[in-house]
């Protein structure tokens, strides 16, 4: 391997992450400019609940960032890459289970000591420290979340704007291309499309991306026919716009609103979705730190004497307060930017 | 007119006090309202919206807005008893019963997914007077007094297959149920068209003549007031600022804002002339203006109106008005007394750059002539100098005022009296 | 009403046929139906032979556009035929699962309806009060907790420590309800969160509307406000969102039952997605589908019963 392959190989996988953190304060600061998200914006930091969710989901992506980024060590073709979490933790497994703090292992006949120092949480099955399992898998329902949001989004914007635009045919088409979706219970369609692409990260950003990309598409299309009648787009029209024009300077900047608080609202249904969805053994690569396999791990274990409890207590409360930090902060958005909607 | 017995009127409402509370602190919707209604009269609370009238009525009944809206203080006494002491249940007899309400909006004020004549069994049916079929019976009696011509039918009807002048009768009907001694009516007729507006307005007040009722009617609508009311209260920035006998009050407005009410009624012998306006806006409840509430929008304002607030029964009055013009004990007077509703359009105008501007100089026809050299102190509110004739009259005044022909009460004067 | 309801279901044939391409893209386009025998046979290397018997035995020699004739057939006429996997009559499996699942899935939807709009009421009659504070925020708790923790910790605690329930298994007859009884509760449990807070929601909005004003002008009671006109108009939206967590229902059944070790169709579910048994997968969605669909149209039925303003033609 040449040095700039070598290069090329480390380096280059790390600037995703990067790119995505900064294409999140860029559009931060370009938003906070606008009355609107000002004023959103100002309504939520008065909530301290609100804030301390932010907080939350800060802490996580810091996390999920500290283990996108790393380099490989050593030369062979077959070297892993480890990344900042995986420092962090540099702890070789263990044999077996352990318990929190315990110094010896568990559920083995003979109980050995542990070598490699005391595990705040204890260890799995293969010996892995959970508290590393656990942060791992903030990464993983990231990428979730994140990756199937940037596939929805696109996707349900352009059929719901031109549908609800064009009318006629076009609507037609679509309405009829969405009712079926919406027709097969989610679930289902979910686990013929796993079947269908196997097991995997993208794969199931994939599957999820088409079972979820009905909602915000009704929801655009709904807005779409609202602006489409008003007089700003006649007025437009008249002066010569092309529908284009009209579509992604008048039309799209007031769904935007409405497609934020939608998405970050579901974030936290995807989420859990993974779960259930590794736990059925269609989710994400086995080998693959997520909190879904860690659960489905975990259904045997409290069936051991002595019982195995860490690893799904871990594992679930990484779950519950990252989908909590989602919902109230999906809630205090919605909240702020449209009272309408209010739900409390 | 019914003779005032001081002894007991039916309601008596003393220093009501409505509050609410937001965002921006204390909102003081209703802050210090007294009235007296005696049986059989009806009183009218006029204003411009966001005054207090509403609340006024719902305060009554204590269906305020809660959790942001409280009673804050005052007493209200019906038929002697004090109407905050009683207990939620005690209150609640007393709705629908001794005191009904009707709304503004029919169309939302009564439930879709129930029957006309269940509702308005109901309302029979919740206070234990009337056993199921007298309250059915007495239902199509009611339907057939508020004039609905097939109350069989109506009753079986629900409230999205009729119209809005039919709706608001049903809500008539409700309302007389059980014979109540007052009724409130809030605006009842400002969501109809106009020729049903009239007919509403009719039953009504054919009603109330039947039944003996009292009846506290808010609205904007002078027009209405002048047909249905027996005394008008004027309400503005939470406050009354006049109350007085209909004809009174139509016949020479004590306050400046009731004249400036008056001042911009399209009127016949203003034709030809521009409509005049009230300046402003009406102020920010969460904060009324200090002192005097109408001294930012009031023509005949001096320094007092912006430091002291006027007493609302000034000694020397012979109705209660909350101006200082109408105070003896206030030193500083430009008038006598507010000088009327023409005056308070002329003022307005020379006062107001805008108005001013639209107003042309000796070029428009009929217009209200104003002077180029109309002293610039008139615009900054200082007190005016002293005209040739020893008259505390601004020449723009004078212009307006002109020679005063003798006019009997009955006819809105073109200009007030004026200190000679 | 009955012109509404044959119209709603002739809209659903084009829906159902829509489903049926789609499922059958998915599997017959993307999985080759060599590999698809390999996996299937007990054999280590099979022979051709054996290939081909196994293609023909389950349709899969056929040119494309055959089998898709044979597909959309089978589909609509739900003769499912047989099992990649086991080989079995699909049909039959289905029809044997049917019963207890339906027992769980009944309980838990007529369950969760229940409990949910009672606590919301309970909410909604204590508004402002820390109860409903509290609540909401509980709801909010409640809605971020997995499905599938609920059914482990369910059945540990419940189940293992408290010893309530049987723990898993089912025997059909008379004692089935008691198998039903502890995943019929953690479903339940488990939906509560969002219902609960929808309900609320609904009701809230109600209770601002001017005819509760003047229900109150009347001398109604706060009570019979909120249990009578509150309610009945509440139920418009709450009946749409019942129809919405049907597909929830086909979520909790696979779960509950895998769980469980009851033998319903949420287990003969999970047993085909782990032997990659695409023909029962494929008969299951179609079957999910249609499920939904009468749902729909149930309770499209049930607004006309409760808002007098809908007409059904």
């Amino acid at each position: 391997m040449t040095p700039l392959a070598d290069f090329a190989r480390d380096f280059l996988p790390n600037l995703v992450p990067l790119a995505i953190v900064a294409a999140l304060v860029f559009t931060y600061r370009r938003v906070r400019r606008q009355p609107l998200w000002a004023e959103a914006f100002r309504r939520m930091r008065q909530s301290r609940v609100t804030l301390a969710a932010l907080a939350v989901i800060g802490l996580f992506g810091l996390i999920g960032l500290l283990d996108s980024i790393g380099w490989t060590e050593g030369r062979t073709r077959d070297a892993e890459r480890i990344t900042l979490l995986d420092r962090a933790f540099q702890r070789p497994a263990e044999r077996t289970y352990s318990a929190p703090l315990a110094a010896k292992t568990t559920g083995e006949p003979q109980p050995r000591p542990l070598e490699h120092g005391r595990h705040l949480l204890g260890t799995d099955g293969t010996g892995n420290d959970v508290l590393y399992m656990a942060l791992k898998g903030a990464r993983t329902a990231l990428i979730i979340g994140g990756l199937t949001s940037l596939i929805v989004t696109p996707l349900a914007l352009c059929f719901g704007m031109l549908a609800g635009y064009f009318g006629k045919r076009v609507d037609d088409g679509v309405q009829y291309l969405y009712t079926v979706l919406d027709s097969i219970p989610s679930i289902l369609l979910l686990i013929a499309l796993m079947l269908v692409l196997g097991r995997g990260l993208v794969q199931l950003c994939i599957a999820l991306g088409i079972t979820s990309w009905v909602g915000l598409c009704r929801l655009s299309r709904g807005e779409t026919l609202k602006h489409r009648d008003r007089d700003y787009v006649r007025a437009a029209r008249a002066l010569g716009v092309s529908h284009g024009r009209i579509l992604l300077r008048h039309i799209l900047p007031n769904l935007m609103p409405l497609v934020i608080i939608q998405v970050t609202l579901s974030f936290s249904g995807l989420v859990l979705y993974e779960a259930i969805l590794s736990y059925l053994q269609i989710g994400v690569e086995p080998g693959m730190g997520s909190w879904g396999n860690m659960i489905d791990a975990a259904r045997l274990e409290l069936a051991r004497e002595p019982v195995i409890w860490w690893n799904l207590v871990a594992a679930s409360t990484a779950l519950f307060v990252l989908v909590l930090a989602f919902n109230v902060v999906g809630d205090a958005l919605r909240d702020a930017i449209d009272p309408r909607l209010r739900s409390s | 007119m019914t003779t005032t017995s001081a002894a007991s009127p039916l309601l008596r409402v003393e220093d009501l006090r409505t509050y609410f509370r937001s965002p921006r602190g204390i909102v003081k919707a209703v802050d210090g309202v007294s009235f007296a209604i005696e049986r059989g009269e009806t009183l009218a609370i006029v204003g411009e919206s966001g005054c207090g009238k509403s609340m006024t009525a719902l305060s009554l009944l204590q269906l305020v807005p809660e959790p942001a809206g409280y009673i804050d203080g005052g007493r209200i006494f019906f038929e002697g008893r004090d109407l905050l002491d009683l207990t939620w249940d005690q209150m609640r007899l007393v709705r629908g019963d001794d005191i009904a309400m009707i709304f503004q909006e029919p169309m939302t004020s009564l439930n879709p997914t129930f029957t006309v004549g269940y509702q308005l069994v109901e309302a029979m049916r919740m206070h234990g007077k009337f056993a199921p079929e007298q309250a059915r019976n007495r239902a199509l009696d009611l339907l057939a007094r508020v004039g609905l011509l097939e109350p069989r039918q109506t009753l079986r009807q629900y409230p999205h297959e009729l119209s809005g002048g039919m709706r608001q009768r049903v809500m008539i009907a409700i309302a007389l149920s059980n014979e109540p001694k007052l009724l409130i009516a809030d605006e009842p007729t400002t969501a109809l068209d106009v020729t049903v507006q009239a007919q509403i307005l009719d039953l009504i007040r054919g009603i109330q003549k039947e039944a003996g009722l009292a009846m506290l009617l808010i609205t904007h609508d002078l027009g209405i007031v002048s047909e249905v009311a027996d005394r008008v209260a004027v309400m503005y920035a939470g406050h009354f600022v006049e109350v007085a006998p209909t004809r009174h009050l139509f016949a020479r407005p004590d306050h400046p804002y009731t004249q400036g009410l008056f001042a911009s009624l399209p009127a016949r012998n203003r034709r030809g002339r521009d409509l005049a306006t009230l300046e402003g806006i009406v102020p920010d409840p969460a904060d009324w203006p200090k002192a005097c509430r109408f001294a930012p929008r009031c023509p005949f304002r001096w320094p007092t109106c912006e430091t002291v607030a006027p007493k609302y029964q000034p000694a020397g009055a012979d109705r209660p008005v909350r101006c200082h013009l109408y105070d003896p004990d206030i030193a500083d007077r430009p008038f006598d007394r507010a000088p009327g509703p023409d005056a308070f359009a002329a003022l307005s105008a020379e006062r107001s750059p805008k108005a001013s501007a639209l107003v042309g100089g000796d070029n428009s026809p009929d217009g209200i002539h104003l002077h180029d050299d109309a002293p610039a102190h008139s615009r900054d509110g200082t007190a005016p100098a002293p005209g040739d004739d020893g008259t505390a009259v601004t020449p723009g005044l004078q212009n307006v005022l002109g020679p005063l022909p003798a006019q009997p009460p009955s006819d809105p004067p073109p200009g007030g009296e004026v200190r000679r | 009403m009955l012109r509404y309801i044959v119209r709603r279901v002739l809209y659903a044939v084009p829906l159902l046929v829509g489903v049926s391409l789609l499922t059958f893209v998915l599997f017959y386009a993307t999985a080759s139906p060599e590999q698809m025998a390999r996996r299937n046979l007990p054999a280590k290397n099979p022979t051709q032979q054996q290939i081909q018997e196994w293609l023909h035995e389950h349709g899969y020699d056929k040119p494309p556009a055959a089998q898709l004739k044979k597909h959309m057939s089978e589909l609509f006429l739900l003769r499912f035929g047989k099992s990649d996997g086991t080989g079995e009559d699909i049909w039959g499996r289905i029809r044997a699962g049917a019963g207890p699942s339906a027992l769980v899935a009944v309980v838990v939807f007529f369950g969760a309806v229940l409990v949910s709009v009672s606590a919301a009421l309970g909410v909604a009659y204590l508004r402002g009060t820390y109860v409903d504070y509290w609540g909401t925020f509980l709801c909010v708790l409640l809605m971020s907790v997995v499905y599938v923790v609920y059914i482990i910790a369910g059945q540990f605690l419940l189940g293992k420590v408290l010893k309530y329930a049987p723990l898993a298994g089912y025997q059909p007859g008379a004692g089935a309800w008691r198998f039903a009884l502890l995943p019929a509760a953690i479903g339940i449990v488990a939906g509560l969160g969002s219902r609960v807070r929808f309900y609320r929601t609904m009701m809230l909005e109600e209770m601002n509307q001017d005819y509760v004003r003047t229900a109150r002008a009347k001398g109604v009671g706060e009570r019979r406000i909120l249990f009578r006109h509150v309610l009945k108009n509440a139920s418009i939206p709450i009946l749409t969102s019942v129809v919405l967590s049907i597909p929830f229902l086909f979520l909790g059944s696979l779960l509950l039952e895998s769980f469980f070790a009851i033998p319903g169709l949420g287990t003969l579910t999970v047993d085909a997605i782990n032997g990659q048994d695409f023909a029962t997968v494929r008969a299951m969605v179609f079957l999910g589908t249609i499920l939904y669909i009468i749902g729909a149209i149930l309770t499209d039925i049930s607004y006309a019963l409760v808002d007098p303003r809908v007409r059904l033609e």
